[in-house]
């Protein structure tokens, strides 16, 4: 193994960002109620200040809220909408253990591309966006904000940030308590943790409104580039295996892999989790893109 | 070729590889690769262990077991043994290996014939080339160049003086050689080898059998005439004919004697001469014959020239009288220069640096009682038992610490050498009141004897080849050893041999170093790979 070296991530160029942002933008605007024969429109009643329309109050109404001079007009509470506002919250999840940085960073590096692009495009929009890098625990985090200027302590943020080597494990779910109010959650992980990621995702799920699963895979992790009797050594536990690498190894350390990958995918959709199996030799692009995609017609 | 042991037991360290091997049991030290999750590989690590695969030794075990067993084999000490034959080959290079052949000299044919007898017996024959005049001298082995050299040797040599050793000394006869010998039999002396030893071989060459030579020339000065030298020549028929020759015998002023000699073979004559002194003489045999080496002889007569002796006028007339008769001692004038010792009687000044006899007389002649006492180093004085009859004294004579009396009477010295530069003895005997006594010729002799340092008495210049020097055809000996291989067993081959330790100890050092790079292959490769200690 050659001497450990920093894996610098490059981040996508302002233009490619643009272009992705404007692709994705119709992804990442919140989905309407559509009820058949309507038209679609992008207005809609929430929180906001925006006055929308005003209905009959109903328990549970905020009393501010009621229109004393209408409730006086009509001789029955009336209380004022407003227009919800189209932005939301998104947290973005980043996988900073030693896995993500074996076979020369590649995943790393691919994940930093994609948590970018991602953030770009969903600062673009208006919403606020957040950043976790997790190993064993919360290694750095970016907490929400909105606009241009986020985008740049976002994209500082994954420039600085640089995977241990070795014995750093992946542990999703100390991320659960950094997770305050409603968000979408975005996690950018190889999951090679196998049950230990699914009983994390599912206490994700409780504290989030919606969570995107990314798996990230490395054509390289199942392939040994040495042959004959070796030792492998496990970057994030330090265990270590004997065993004679040759195409037949290589063969059946695939077959894991994908049986690990059918096992998440299968948890995703019992739990109505968006989960995409990025293989990382793809654009990034393509990648996010087909995601966005799969998540907007699944929920 | 044959492999031997000295020290075999160092063997039994091979029964010790196994041992190295089952230390390697537990394989190779494998190569470390990172992996992102081991649980991807789970699956093919069970594969193989379920399939009952048995891990291999650490292929390293090989090398090391080399290692070991090339020091095993190296402390046994082989040594690869080979057959080979060494000889010597011994040159008879006598005057008579120079009689002209048909085809060169004697010495030359037969340096030839051995060179392709010694081809024969291949190149595993080590031979070495000795002279019976040089024998201590390694010649080196038989080539042209050195067959030539040992040619142009023998020529300059000859006539050899003093006569060379007949035979090879018994240190150089070692047993585990063949010792062959280059000859033409003339000397039959040179086969009977001490200890009852003989040549395995004896190439011996020469057809031709006629030949007469000078084996001696002296002379010596004539007792009548001190002006003359007697010449005594020895001539020998070394040949199987009768032979006639004209001897001619001559100085650098002209022929002095000329004489028609007739020999039988193997016959030798005594021819006297009469030649004036002079400073070398030459005898030629006329007609010349196949060794013509040995039809002439020259003689240095330097040793009998007279030695010139500077006088005193001062000098008594007995001492002068001694002096002139004496037949290895010449007067001279006071002043001559060309004088190799002078008298000095107190009359004339004494040239520095000459050996010098000093004739003291300050006082009345005195008669000193006591006995003669001569000094142990003139031994000769006693030998002779010369007296001198009732000597007197004339001066006072005192002995330095250095000085030697050489003669003294009742104790007080008469006759000193005086320690110094050039030899000076002092005398205070008075030679006028002896002048009829018969010892002082005889006492003036021993004086100037010791003062030039050489004998002056029956001086003989002499020019000797030695007996055997003019005998060209073979002595009689066994026909079973002429030209072919004694009877006695031949050595058995010696044997060379090659110690193979030292290559041993090279490789097991190569294999070590490529142990040592190994490790720190090994090495390196285990500090670049990450531990646990870097972990978390």
């Amino acid at each position: 193994m050659a001497t450990p070296t920093l894996i610098r991530a490059a981040l996508p160029s302002e233009a490619e960002l643009q272009v992705f942002a404007s692709a994705v933008a119709q992804l990442l605007i919140e989905r309407l109620a559509r009820v058949q024969g309507a038209r679609a429109v992008r207005r809609r009643a929430g929180i906001g200040t925006q006055y929308f329309d005003q209905r009959d109050y109903a328990p549970g109404d905020e009393v501010r809220h009621i229109d004393w001079r209408q409730t006086a007009r009509l001789r029955r509470p009336i209380v004022r909408r407003f227009e919800a506002e189209s932005v939301s919250d998104w947290t973005l999840l980043l996988d900073c253990s030693s896995s993500m940085a074996a076979h020369g960073g590649a995943k790393w590096q691919a994940a930093v591309r994609m948590g970018a692009a991602l953030s770009y495009a969903l600062l673009q929009l208006g919403h606020r966006v957040g950043l976790l890098a997790f190993g064993t625990r919360v290694l750095a985090q970016c907490p929400r904000g909105r606009g241009p200027h986020h985008y740049a302590a976002i994209a500082a943020m994954l420039a600085s940030l640089q995977p241990a080597h070795a014995g750093e494990r992946s542990e999703l779910g100390v991320c659960a308590q950094h997770l305050h109010g409603a968000a979408s959650v975005f996690t950018l992980s190889d999951f090679l943790a196998d049950q230990e990621m699914c009983r994390d995702l599912s206490a994700l799920r409780q504290r989030c409104t919606a969570l995107h699963v990314m798996q990230l895979s490395d054509g390289a992790e199942i392939r040994l580039q040495e042959a004959g009797e070796v030792d492998l050594l496990d970057v994030e536990t330090g265990a270590r295996m004997p065993m004679q690498a040759d195409a037949a190894a290589n063969r059946l350390a695939s077959l894991e892999r994908a049986a690990m990958t059918a096992r998440l995918r299968r948890f995703c959709a019992s739990s109505g989790l968006a989960f995409t199996d990025w293989d990382i030799a793809q654009p990034w692009q393509q990648g996010l893109l087909q995601h966005l995609v799969r998540a907007r017609s699944q929920c | 070729m044959l492999i031997s042991l000295l020290a075999p037991l160092f063997l039994l360290g091979l029964a010790l590889l196994p041992l190295l091997r089952w230390l390697h049991r537990s394989g190779r030290h494998r190569r470390t690769l990172a992996v992102s999750h081991l649980g991807l590989w789970r699956g093919a690590a069970a594969s193989h262990a379920t399939a009952g695969e048995r891990r291999p030794p650490d292929p390293a075990w090989r090398r090391r077991a080399l290692l070991a067993a090339l020091l095993c084999v190296a402390l046994a000490e082989p040594q690869l043994t080979a057959p080979r034959t060494l000889l010597t080959l011994w040159v008879d290079d006598s005057i008579s290996m120079l009689t002209r052949e048909a085809q060169g000299n004697r010495l030359v044919e037969g340096l030839t014939q051995a060179r392709a007898q010694l081809a024969e017996l291949g190149p595993a024959t080590e031979v070495e080339v000795r002279t019976l005049s040089e024998p201590w001298i390694n010649q080196g082995t038989l080539t042209a160049a050195s067959a030539a050299r040992l040619a142009a040797s023998a020529a300059r040599q000859a006539p050899p003086e003093p006569p060379a050793p007949p035979t090879p000394p018994l240190a150089l006869l070692h047993r585990d050689r063949l010792h062959w010998v280059l000859t033409d039999g003339a000397d039959a002396a040179l086969l009977a080898w001490p200890e009852g030893r003989r040549p395995d071989r004896i190439i011996q060459v020469g057809s031709v059998n006629r030949n007469v030579g000078l084996e001696r020339l002296s002379a010596r000065r004539n007792l009548q005439d001190p002006g003359s030298f007697d010449l005594l020549l020895k001539l020998t028929n070394g040949g199987s004919a009768a032979e006639t020759r004209v001897l001619v015998v001559a100085t650098d002023a002209g022929e002095v004697a000329r004489s028609t000699q007739r020999l039988d073979p193997g016959a030798a004559l005594l021819v006297h001469a009469l030649m004036p002194a002079a400073a070398h003489v030459r005898a030629t045999l006329q007609p010349g014959d196949a060794l013509p080496e040995d039809d002439t002889i020259d003689l240095d007569l330097a040793p009998l020239r007279r030695h010139r002796v500077a006088t005193d006028s001062g000098c008594p007339r007995a001492l002068l009288a001694a002096l002139a008769t004496h037949p290895a001692l010449a007067l001279a004038a006071e002043n001559a220069s060309d004088v190799e010792a002078q008298l000095d009687c107190g009359s004339r000044r004494a040239t520095q640096g000459l050996a010098t006899l000093r004739v003291l007389a300050d006082r009345l002649p005195q008669r000193l009682p006591g006995a003669l006492q001569w000094s142990p180093a003139l031994a000769e004085a006693r030998h002779k038992s010369f007296d001198i009859a009732r000597p007197q004294v004339v001066a006072r004579l005192q002995a330095r610490p250095a000085d030697a009396v050489l003669l003294a009477i009742g104790g007080a010295p008469v006759i000193i050498s005086r320690a110094g530069g050039s030899p000076l003895i002092e005398t205070s005997l008075d030679f006028a009141a002896a002048a009829r006594d018969p010892a002082i010729p005889l006492l003036v002799n021993l004086l100037f004897e010791r003062l030039l340092g050489k004998r002056l008495l029956d001086e003989t210049a002499l020019t000797d080849r030695g007996a055997n020097a003019s005998r060209v055809v073979p002595a009689a000996r066994p026909s079973a050893d002429v030209g072919g291989v004694a009877s006695a067993p031949l050595p058995s081959p010696a044997r060379l041999e090659h110690e193979l330790a030292r290559p041993l100890l090279v490789i097991a050092l190569l294999v070590l170093l490529w142990e040592i790079a190994a490790l720190g292959r090994q090495w390196v490769r285990m500090r670049d790979q990450p531990t646990r200690g870097t972990f978390g």
